[in-house]
């Protein structure tokens, strides 16, 4: 079996690679007792004393097919997180040595800095591994080892962009409402302390593909559409980003066939 | 004595070639059956006593044997210290540690004169030859029947410019009144070892707790017992209306009353109080610590041991099964995580498989992600 483990920040994000890897035949297991023993330690055991009962506590998820490919995608809970994800890889996978790919996915956040910022804080928050000199890369190891940074490698972006060139081609006239919509908002529709999020760089993005999941699933969340709705199909998965992105985990977890 | 910072067991029970490094003051290992963590222990015991023979005889009645009727005669026992050693007359072991300013090398070796090391036979019938540590050409003394010697040879404070070596022999019928005569050999480092079950022989511990009220740590002593049940504050050794002595707790509620009325965790409460107490400056050993003791009270109990082993620069080595136990020293020592480490042994077909995760580790592993370290592999 081949183990991979990918991290990521959050559970859109998960839902999302969790649908590219359906679409090669990937299954998800739901039973710890389905789930390799590997993975055992990379699930928390009981409630954390201090924990906020409110946050949704880490659970990764995991990926398997066919009994030869083993993915454990880790929902991190952001940038300054992922780091506690060392301590995972270091205490109970040697490093990394006991896996074929390791990888981070992650926005590229003006305000977490650049996409070469970003990559060098990754970078040294796993010091027992080694990267490639840039985004997007993979180095081909023990483990195989790669940082991919949302949406391109290079600019500005979220997991979103991805999303809306996939609504594009999947539901365009529901893009197309949903758009305006959204555009038709402004600084009076609401009280600025409510619109802050909605102001920030990603905030218009991320609420128009808000609202096409509460078109979709009323009363649910995003992740929710992401794994009911086609917004992760065959034809989307060939567009350029999102192929990008399935380019670099099939490399990195030796996944032979598309 | 200043805490070990490494400790070397090869041959000794089933570890070999087992080094455990960066060591810290408290230090708790964990691991499935049968991996070694009470080996462990044992090695320490013989580290801090290899000239006394009590500590062997400690070791085989941990094990419940020793000197009881229906144990493996005491050679056989003494045999089983060793791992088995294919095309090899002798069995050796070698235990060795070293502190910031200090190491201890400690060979120890065993075999049988007739060539049949497997055999178990009754003193009186056949010579047997056994010694403990010494180089090749160490003599060895013929058994004479019905007595048993040893002999003894052993670095002590190996210090590169001046090993000093002693060699001496023990008379093994008589080593429970073991002592070295004149020979100005002062090698033991204090240690306790305290076994699983809550001890019943309570008398024992009347040493420990008169070490206890003369050495004034009875506050320590109070504050752990506190943590089991908060209306104890105060304990003494009376002489009861036979003339024995007994340790008595001043209970709010109950008044005087025997330690023994008490229950488990009271017991081992003042089990763990005495051992700290009696090993000051050396090393308290403490196998599967959580025993008997309710998962509430655990963190404070290791709370003021922590503080305690400080203030007597006492060492500790425990084992544990409990993921509760080990939350409870994550608790305990939040505000100094360099004072503790966990130790996980395994085995695999390569042997015993060490793997060390400091304070800060363990804390992160458990209190931020929840993970379950005693499967780390």
């Amino acid at each position: 079996m081949k183990y991979s483990y990918l991290v990521v920040e959050g559970q859109h994000d998960l839902e999302v690679l969790t649908a590219l890897f359906r679409l090669a035949g990937f299954k998800r297991l739901k039973a710890i007792s389905e789930i390799p023993t590997l993975w055992h330690p990379q699930f928390p055991k009981n409630i954390i004393n201090n924990a906020d009962l409110l946050q949704r506590p880490r659970v990764p998820t995991v990926m398997q097919k066919d009994n030869e490919i083993s993915v454990l995608i880790s929902p991190a809970g952001g940038l300054a997180k992922i780091a506690l994800e060392n301590q995972l890889l270091a205490l109970s996978l040697e490093n990394g040595r006991k896996l074929t790919g390791f990888g981070v996915i992650i926005d590229t956040d003006p305000d977490k800095g650049t996409a070469a910022e970003i990559y060098a804080k990754i970078v040294e928050m796993f010091p027992g591994l080694s990267f490639a000199g840039k985004p997007g890369e993979i180095r081909a190891g023990s483990p195989n080892t790669g940082i991919f940074l949302l949406p391109d490698n290079c600019t500005t972006g979220s997991l979103e962009t991805l999303l809306l060139d996939a609504a594009e081609v999947e539901f365009p006239k529901l893009k197309k409402a949903a758009t305006s919509f959204v555009d038709s908002l402004d600084s009076t529709s609401a009280a600025p302390t409510d619109l802050k999020e909605f102001n920030k760089p990603f905030g218009r993005k991320k609420a128009l593909v808000g609202t096409m999941g509460s078109i979709f699933k009323p009363g649910k969340s995003i992740q929710v559409s992401i794994h009911d709705n086609p917004w992760l199909t065959e034809k989307t998965r060939s567009l350029p980003g999102l192929a990008a992105l399935w380019h670099f985990l099939r490399q990195l977890t030796g996944i032979e066939h598309p | 004595m200043p805490v070990l910072e490494k400790f070397r067991v090869n041959g000794f029970r089933g570890l070999d070639n087992v080094a455990v490094e960066n060591l810290s003051r408290f230090n708790l290992i964990i691991g499935p059956n049968n991996s070694g963590k009470t080996s462990l222990l044992e090695a320490l015991q013989l580290y801090a006593a290899p000239l006394d023979f009590r500590a062997f005889l400690a070791i085989m009645s941990q094990r419940g044997a020793g000197l009881h009727p229906n144990a493996f005669f005491i050679t056989e026992q003494l045999r089983w210290f060793f791992q088995a050693q294919k095309n090899n007359e002798t069995f050796k072991a070698e235990i060795a540690g070293q502190t910031a300013d200090h190491a201890r090398e400690i060979r120890l070796s065993y075999w049988a004169s007739n060539n049949d090391k497997s055999v178990i036979r009754p003193p009186g019938n056949v010579a047997q030859q056994m010694i403990f540590g010494g180089p090749p050409g160490t003599r060895v003394e013929a058994l004479d029947s019905g007595v048993l010697l040893g002999q003894v040879e052993i670095d002590l404070d190996q210090q590169a410019k001046n090993p000093f070596k002693k060699n001496v022999k023990i008379n093994f019928p008589a080593a429970g009144a073991l002592v070295f005569p004149g020979d100005g050999l002062d090698c033991t480092i204090p240690y306790e070892f305290i076994e699983p079950s809550p001890q019943k022989h309570l008398e024992a511990g009347i040493e420990k707790i008169s070490t206890i009220i003369r050495t004034g740590v009875k506050n320590r002593y109070i504050s752990l017992m506190q943590a089991i049940d908060p209306n104890i504050d105060d304990v003494q050794i009376l002489l009861t209306n036979d003339g024995s002595p007994h340790v008595v707790l001043n209970h709010r509620v109950l008044g005087l009353t025997p330690l023994s009325i008490h229950g488990d965790g009271l017991r081992r409460a003042s089990i763990l109080a005495g051992a700290v107490a009696q090993a000051a400056g050396g090393l308290v050993l403490i196998d599967e610590l959580e025993n008997a003791i309710h998962f509430r009270g655990l963190a404070e109990i290791i709370r003021v041991l922590i503080s305690w082993l400080q203030e007597n620069n006492t060492q500790v080595f425990a084992t544990t099964h409990s993921l509760e136990c080990i939350d409870a020293l994550a608790t305990a020592a939040q505000a100094n995580p360099e004072l503790f480490s966990l130790f996980y042994f395994s085995k695999n077909d390569n042997g015993t498989q060490l793997k060390r995760l400091s304070g800060n580790d363990v804390i992160k592993v458990r209190q931020e992600l929840g993970s379950d370290v005693r499967m780390f592999t």
